[in-house]
């Protein structure tokens, strides 16, 4: 049933079935699971950094909200999940270490547009930035920004109620805002 | 969007927004089948048989590297079990530990270690002299010495060591580490199946160079895989003394044999240790 040594990460039919079903303790606790192994896969690939958080963080809600509705065959969720990250790995590492450049058609722009300069500046630094918090908080930035998910829904997936995602969405926010003054400063 | 308004006031929705622009991109797998690659991988399905059931794969550097990593992660990443760190010996001195000791104490014993270290220093430097000018008239390799070559290869961006039996492909870059027990002198090869020999190590020269002791030590020069209708191998030599490198070369042509199935055989050399490896086979 599990594919994982020592029996850490359990992902069976069981389980399927209730994420299938969209049970949000078992989505929790998927979430709390297989976010480190996930984690651990794209770091070896990408490195330690905001880029394997984003991998992970998109691939696991991709997985729970998406894809766990069209495994044939759940027994081998593991093995998915595992393959997935790898892939999504190798392309993001392939795209940083060729430097090419983002096609538009497949980037969104919610935000609207900004001023180039200010923005080329502030998009390194912000990742830079972003590595200093935890991954958890991360994580839950990345699905509010990037999935644009409430954070009652945020708070089913990761852990922990809105309330205490609104708190950790405000000293996240609180904390990149002040490093990226500070670099901002240091470099005038 | 104020543009007038300087980057050392951000206000917290200008973060809200860079934090939306973030370059990324969209991650939807184009891979059809790989759900059905995962449970064959977890099955153990050998990446030559994947390829036969599903043809794209042949076509897709990312399902190749993807399964190559797969393979190489299947007893690494993903297993809790680790070996714990081990207890440190009763009679390393706890750092931890509060003790109360005398600046005269640690200032006389600063001293003594100083002193010790530097006459060790002294003693290493006229042993490694020595050993420098007496091992150089040697010519049979020590028996007790252990030499090792180990292949990285670079594809596609991501870089993974070449085990035994697995082959290189056309374009994927090369780089060489060696194992020594004792400092010696090596001289790479490349070996085809028609018996060409071309030296990969070292470029410069024509003579074999010399390399310190070590483990893993990264060669500086590397190689490039270029297609070929042959069989190919990576030959390392080691040898106690310096040694011309045509001289080397002739050497092997005497003895290198190319057998079935892609066999390299190379009749043992009293002056040198040897390491081979397969990078192609054709079949």
């Amino acid at each position: 049933m599990e594919h994982r040594k020592g029996g850490i990460l359990q992902i069976g039919a069981e389980m399927v079935a209730q994420l299938r079903q969209g049970n949000s303790d078992t989505r929790q606790r998927f979430w709390e699971e297989s976010f480190d192994a996930v984690l651990a896969i794209c770091s070896r690939i990408l490195g330690s950094g905001p880029q394997s958080i984003d991998v992970t963080t998109d691939l696991l809600n991709d997985f729970l909200f998406h894809y766990v509705q069209n495994l044939k065959n759940p027994h081998g969720a593991w093995s998915y999940l595992k393959l997935m990250a790898i892939r999504r790995a190798v392309r993001e590492r392939q795209r940083m270490m060729t430097g090419e450049p983002f096609d538009d058609q497949q980037m969104d722009y919610p935000g609207g547009e900004m001023d180039d300069v200010e923005t080329t500046v502030l998009l390194p630094k912000l990742n830079q930035c972003l590595a200093l918090l935890t991954p958890k908080a991360q994580s839950t930035v990345r699905l509010k920004y990037r999935q644009g998910m409430s954070n009652e829904q945020i708070g089913h997936v990761v852990g922990g109620s809105k309330q205490y995602i609104g708190r950790l969405l405000t000293q996240s926010l609180a904390a990149l805002r002040e490093c990226l003054q500070r670099k901002a400063v240091a470099n005038g | 969007m104020d543009k007038k308004t300087p980057i050392a006031k951000l206000p917290v929705s200008r973060v809200e927004d860079l934090l939306r622009q973030r370059p990324f991109y969209d991650m939807a797998d184009d891979c059809p089948h790989t759900e059905e690659i995962a449970n064959a991988l977890a099955d153990g399905t050998t990446p030559a048989e994947l390829e036969k059931r599903f043809p794209h794969v042949q076509q897709c550097d990312i399902c190749k590297a993807s399964i190559h990593l797969f393979n190489q992660m299947a007893n690494e990443i993903g297993s809790p079990e680790q070996k714990p760190a081990p207890r440190p010996a009763k009679n390393v001195i706890s750092l931890s530990k509060r003790t109360r000791v005398s600046r005269r104490t640690v200032f006389v014993f600063s001293m003594a270690a100083v002193l010790l270290a530097g006459l060790a220093a002294g003693v290493g430097f006229v042993i490694w002299q020595s050993q420098q000018t007496q091992s150089q008239p040697d010519t049979l390799v020590p028996k007790g010495a252990s030499y090792d070559l180990e292949i990285a290869v670079s594809r596609n961006g991501l870089g993974f060591p070449l085990r035994e039996g697995e082959m290189v492909e056309t374009g994927d870059r090369l780089g060489f580490f060696y194992s020594a027990s004792e400092g010696s002198h090596m001289a790479l090869f490349h070996v085809d199946g028609q018996r060409q020999m071309t030296v990969l190590y070292p470029v410069e020269g024509k003579r074999t160079a010399f390399v310190q002791k070590g483990e893993r030590i990264r060669i500086r020069d590397g190689a490039l895989v270029t297609p070929s209708t042959t069989c190919e191998w990576i030959v390392a030599l080691f040898t106690p003394k310096e040694t011309s490198l045509s001289r080397l070369i002739s050497h092997l042509r005497r003895n290198v044999r190319v057998g079935e199935n892609c066999n390299l055989k190379i009749t043992d050399m009293d002056t040198a240790r040897i390491k081979v490896q397969q990078i192609r086979k054709i079949e």
